[in-house]
């Protein structure tokens, strides 16, 4: 084949221009090789046409469904404060039943349980700051008791609900704090375990050193203790050798 | 008279679903047939079409018309195809029943046709899908593309994001392998033109 396969391809697939296309036909008409080729293409191509998919049913149709209703959103304040006020409920029940004293004073946190105290002293400091009652009229009394007993009914069905959806959540978060609390622990043992480690290794430090240290002096001492000896065996010696002489020497 | 497709894909951008469905009936089978050649299973194919008609619904807005919706269409339905070789890992199959119902081909024939013509025809099919999902992927597509969907050289390298020249050549050694393997098959002697 003589012709680009650029051209050749263009050819088969009638994608010439006029031009082109008769110049490739008179070349054809005299090249056999290229004339072999078109023809061997082109019976290929005859052969693809006979490979067809199956003919499946598909009926395909794009459907709008109806959108799903949205679950009811909490109130905002529900969530976190809805929390809080639960928790510091929880805190105060607990606290309650336990007598847990918390006061922080000049000597420090103080955190007492048990029932040291009586009951009534607590009730009796809580009373100190509310107005006393009976300075106010009888009507406005009344007044006052029937919104605080509607307060009250509020304050109870408002921590009823919270107080309903706190074990769910509360187990959840029970688990994330042990979760947390775990990986807490651990890393602080992790922690002391590598103070532990440098420490250690400092102090074999400081013990070898302090033996070698140690080791020399108490081989200068020897050092000192066998010169001192030698000088003191010296002079012994010295004056041994005198008396001798001193002795052999007798005038007769 | 029929609407045409920029027609259709116009009032379906406006929210009329019913002129997206006939766009749908207008594409079904030739974007299942296309997954199908690349592809070789029906059950991927017609999961692959399903899938490109509803991307299209959901992408239609982005559609400006810079090309034929047919070839969004084709652009579509090629990539979940490339998605689907990645995914399996593995490549395209010619698939074809083992065994042959004559019952059901002689239902079926017509009636200028025997059985026996039948069946060579369906047998030629295959030996053909076969020698098809042995090609390179890119001379495959490229050659369903061409011969299939009569996509011009210039929409095929717009398609495929390659030069004019790369979709020429992939087609020539394409269909240069394919005839020696149907020669090979003895498809061309037993079956030729």
């Amino acid at each position: 084949m003589c012709e680009s396969k650029e051209l050749l391809v263009s050819f088969l697939y009638d994608e010439l221009a006029t031009g082109e296309r008769q110049a490739f036909e008179r070349h054809l008409a005299e090249c056999v090789a290229c004339r072999e080729e078109v023809d061997g293409l082109r019976s290929t191509q005859r052969q693809l046409g006979r490979w067809s998919p199956p003919a499946p049913d598909l009926g395909f149709e794009i459907i709008r469904t109806p959108a799903a209703p949205l679950p009811a959103s909490r109130p905002a304040w529900g969530g976190l404060w809805g929390l809080a006020a639960a928790a510091v409920l929880v805190l105060a029940a607990g606290a309650a039943l336990a007598h847990i004293e918390v006061r922080y004073g000049a000597d420090g946190l103080v955190l007492r349980t048990g029932w040291a105290q009586t009951p009534a002293a607590a009730v009796t400091t809580t009373a100190v700051q509310t107005p006393a009652p009976a300075a106010l009229a009888p009507a406005a009394w009344a007044q006052q008791t029937e919104a605080l007993e509607r307060r009250i009914r509020d304050l109870e069905a408002s921590l009823g609900a919270q107080a309903k959806a706190v074990p769910a959540q509360s187990d959840a978060e029970d688990r994330a704090v042990l979760r947390r609390v775990s990986a807490l622990v651990a890393e602080s043992e992790a922690r002391q375990q590598r103070v532990m480690t440098t420490h250690l290794a400092r102090l074999t430090q400081d013990i070898d050193a302090r033996r070698k240290l140690d080791l020399a002096l108490i081989d200068q001492g020897l050092m000192r203790v066998q010169s001192q000896s030698g000088a003191e065996i010296r002079q012994s010696r010295d004056l041994a050798q005198r008396m001798y002489r001193a002795t052999a020497y007798q005038p007769k | 008279m029929p609407s045409t497709d920029e027609e259709l894909v116009a009032l379906s951008v406006g929210g009329d679903l019913d002129s997206f469905n006939q766009l749908v009936l207008r594409w079904e089978r030739p974007i299942y047939a296309l997954a199908y050649r690349v592809l070789g299973r029906e059950e991927d194919a017609r999961d692959v079409a399903q899938e490109t008609f509803l991307r299209a619904f959901r992408a239609l807005k982005g559609f400006k018309g810079q090309s034929k919706f047919s070839s969004w269409l084709y652009r579509i339905a090629l990539n979940l195809c490339r998605d689907w070789i990645r995914r399996e890992r593995r490549a395209p199959v010619s698939q074809v029943p083992e065994g042959i119902d004559i019952a059901e081909l002689a239902g079926e024939a017509v009636s200028s046709e025997s059985i026996e013509n039948r069946l060579a025809r369906q047998q030629l099919g295959r030996v053909v899908g076969h020698a098809m999902s042995a090609l390179p992927e890119e001379q495959r597509t490229a050659i369903i593309l061409k011969e299939y969907h009569g996509l011009t050289f210039q929409e095929i390298a717009e398609l495929l994001d390659c030069p004019l020249s790369t979709v020429k050549t992939r087609l020539y050694q394409g269909l240069t392998v394919l005839r020696r393997q149907l020669r090979d098959a003895g498809v061309e002697s037993t079956f030729g033109s």
